[in-house]
C-alpha cells in the first residue's frame, strides 16, 4: 500500500528555527535514519518525498471561465504548516507508524493513496 | 435461548476471525457467516429423529464454518473480483498457516485470531465510539439495529458509523495482526478505554429517558470478559481492574430503577437485588490488582470504591471515610472535577454536610453545565439547614438536567423542602 505522509506541524509547537544548531542537525539526521529504516524493512520503500519551502512562497492557482486566477500565499491556515511530505510503500498502517517513530517530532497526517488511480 | 442463539452468542467472534483470516475481507466474512447461521436455522431441527431437515450436527461450529467458507467462495466466484473496490486486509501469518488448515482449523482453538479481530476493532486509528460499535458488531456479533438501539441513535446513523470504520480499516491498511510487543500495552489500553466507553454509555446515559441502559453495560462487560479470556495469563492488571469495576457497578442494575422508572439512589436501593455472584467475581478480580499507576490505578481506585459499596449490606454500614480517602487519591491522580464532586459526597457522609460543601467551592467554573453539581450542593445545603441555597440549587439542577428519570427525582427533593 502506498501512503503520503504530510509533515503538517511540530509536536508541542516546537519552532524548528529556534532550536539550537546541534539539535537542528540531529533532527535532520533522523531523516536519513528514516530512509535507512524504511529500506531495511521488508515490503517497504520511500517512493518519494520533498522538503517544501514555506507558506510565504506559496501561490494558489484557480482556473475559472477560461481565466487563470493566482493568489499569493497558502490556501488555508491548515495547509500553511505543511513543511514536507514522504511517499512511502508499506504493507499496512502499523508497519508505517512503527517506521515513522524514527522521524523527529513532526505532527504528521497519513493519507493512503487511492489504488484506483495508481 | 435456543442452541443456535447460544452458538451465535458464544462463537460468532471466533468464527468470524477465522473467516477474516482466510478471505481478508470483513464484509464478505460477515455476510458469509450470517448466511451460514441462516442456513442452520433452516435445516437443523430439534431432535435426531426429526422427519424433515437434518439433526443438529455433532460439531455445530465446524458445520457453520464449513458452510460459511462455501458461501464466501460462492460470492467471490459470482462477483467481478477484478473490479474490487477496497484493498484486502493485510493478514499476519499465524501458526495455523503452516498446516493444511482446511481440515484442521475448525479444531484449532486459535484464540489468537479472535484477539486479532478485537485489536482490529479497537485500533487507535479509529474514533473511540467507532471502536466500541465495531467491537460489539464483529466480536460479539450484535446486529447494527441492536447496537443502534443500545446507544439510542437511529439505525442509519449507526450503520454509517460502522461502514465508515470498516472502510477506514480497508483503505488505510489496518492489519489483522497482533500488535508488536512494544505496542501491546498501549493497544490493550485502547481496547480497555473503548470497552469502558461503551460501559459508561450504558451505565449512566446522559440523554434520553432510560435511566440505565443495562443491555449496553452488559454487552460491554461481555467484551471485557472476552478480552480477559483471550489475553489469558498475559493480561495486564488493567484488564482485571476494568472487569472488577464493570462487574461491581453492573451488579446494582436491578436496584437502580424504581417501579415508576425513576432513579433510585444508592442509599435507597434494595441491596437484595444486587447480584451477589457478580459482586463476588468483581471483588475477586479486584483482589488481583495491586496498587499501580496511570489508567490502571484510575480503574482500580474506582473499582475499590465500588467494592466498598458492594460489601456494605446496609447503606448505613458503608465505610465512607475509606471511600473519601480513595476519592482523594483518585482526584490527585486525575485532577478531575467530577471526581472532586464525588469526593465531596463521600466527605459529607463521613464528616458532615458542611465539610462536603466546602469541597464544592470553585467547581462551578470547571463544571458550568453540570446538573449534578447543583444537585449535590442542594442536597448538602438541605442537610445543613440552608433551605434557601437548597431551593436555588435544586431549581438550577432541574433546569440543566437532560434526563427525565433524574429530573423527576430532583423535583421530588425540591418539594420535600419545608
Amino acid at each position: 500500500m502506498k501512503y503520503v505522509v504530510f509533515l503538517v506541524g511540530y509536536v508541542d509547537d516546537v519552532v524548528f528555527e529556534e532550536l539550537p544548531e546541534a539539535e537542528q542537525a540531529a533532527w535532520m539526521t533522523k531523516h536519513d535514519e528514516f530512509d535507512a529504516a524504511v529500506n531495511a524493512r521488508e515490503g517497504c520503500a520511500v517512493v518519494g518525498g520533498e522538503a517544501l519551502t514555506g507558506g510565504d512562497a506559496a501561490t494558489v492557482f484557480r482556473q475559472r471561465a477560461g481565466k487563470v486566477e493566482l493568489t499569493d500565499g497558502p490556501y488555508a491556515e491548515a495547509t500553511e504548516g505543511i513543511g514536507g511530505f514522504y511517499v512511502v510503500e508499506a504493507p499496512d498502517l502499523d508497519t508505517l507508524t512503527d517506521l515513522l517513530t524514527v522521524l523527529p517530532g513532526y505532527v504528521m497526517e497519513i493519507r493512503p493513496v487511492d489504488p484506483a488511480f495508481e | 435461548m435456543n442452541q443456535l442463539e447460544q452458538l451465535w452468542r458464544d462463537e460468532w467472534g471466533r468464527l468470524l476471525a477465522l473467516l477474516v483470516r482466510q478471505f481478508r475481507d470483513v464484509d464478505l466474512a460477515e455476510d458469509a457467516l450470517a448466511d451460514a447461521f441462516e442456513a442452520a436455522a433452516g435445516t437443523w431441527s430439534a431432535g435426531p429423529d426429526a422427519a424433515d431437515g437434518q439433526a443438529v450436527p455433532d460439531n455445530p461450529a465446524a458445520w457453520l464454518l464449513t458452510v460459511a467458507r462455501r458461501k464466501a467462495l460462492d460470492r467471490l466466484r459470482g462477483a467481478d473480483t477484478a473490479r474490487r473496490k477496497l484493498p484486502l486486509l493485510a493478514v499476519e501469518r499465524s501458526r495455523a498457516d503452516s498446516r493444511d488448515w482446511v481440515e484442521e482449523v475448525v479444531e484449532v482453538m486459535d484464540t489468537d485470531d479472535e484477539l486479532r479481530l478485537l485489536f482490529l476493532t479497537c485500533h487507535p486509528a479509529l474514533a473511540a465510539e467507532a471502536q466500541v460499535a465495531l467491537a460489539l458488531r464483529l466480536v460479539l456479533g450484535l446486529e447494527t439495529a441492536e447496537i443502534a438501539r443500545l446507544f439510542l441513535v437511529p439505525e442509519p446513523t449507526m450503520a454509517a458509523r460502522i461502514t465508515r470504520a470498516k472502510k477506514k480499516i480497508a483503505v488505510a491498511g489496518l492489519p489483522f495482526a497482533l500488535p508488536e510487543p512494544q505496542e501491546l500495552e498501549s493497544r490493550i489500553e485502547t481496547a480497555v478505554r473503548a470497552i469502558y466507553l461503551g460501559f459508561t454509555a450504558g451505565y449512566a446515559p446522559g440523554q434520553g429517558d432510560a435511566v440505565v441502559r443495562t443491555d449496553l453495560a452488559g454487552e460491554a462487560t461481555r467484551l471485557g470478559q472476552v478480552l480477559a479470556r483471550l489475553l489469558g495469563r498475559q493480561r495486564p492488571p488493567m484488564v482485571d481492574a476494568l472487569l472488577a469495576l464493570m462487574l461491581l457497578q453492573h451488579s446494582r442494575r436491578d436496584a437502580r430503577v424504581g417501579p415508576d422508572g425513576g432513579l433510585v439512589l444508592l442509599a435507597d436501593q434494595d441491596r437484595t437485588r444486587w447480584h451477589a455472584d457478580e459482586i463476588e467475581e468483581g471483588l475477586a478480580r479486584l483482589a488481583q490488582v495491586r496498587q499501580a499507576a496511570g489508567y490502571t490505578e484510575e480503574l482500580r481506585l474506582q473499582a475499590a470504591i465500588a467494592g466498598l459499596h458492594a460489601v456494605a449490606v446496609h447503606a448505613e454500614l458503608t465505610d465512607w471515610p475509606r471511600i473519601a480517602r480513595l476519592y482523594a487519591r483518585l482526584e490527585q491522580l486525575t485532577g478531575s472535577p467530577v471526581v472532586r464532586l464525588n469526593r465531596a459526597v463521600a466527605v459529607a457522609e463521613a464528616d458532615g454536610p458542611r465539610a462536603g460543601l466546602a469541597l464544592l467551592a470553585g467547581l462551578d467554573e470547571a463544571l458550568p453545565r453540570s446538573h449534578r453539581l447543583p444537585a449535590v450542593r442542594a442536597e448538602l445545603a438541605a442537610r445543613s439547614g440552608d433551605d434557601q441555597l437548597a431551593r436555588e440549587q435544586y431549581l438550577l439542577a432541574i433546569e440543566r438536567c437532560g434526563h427525565e428519570g433524574e429530573r423527576t427525582y430532583l423535583r421530588t427533593r425540591l418539594a420535600a423542602l419545608s
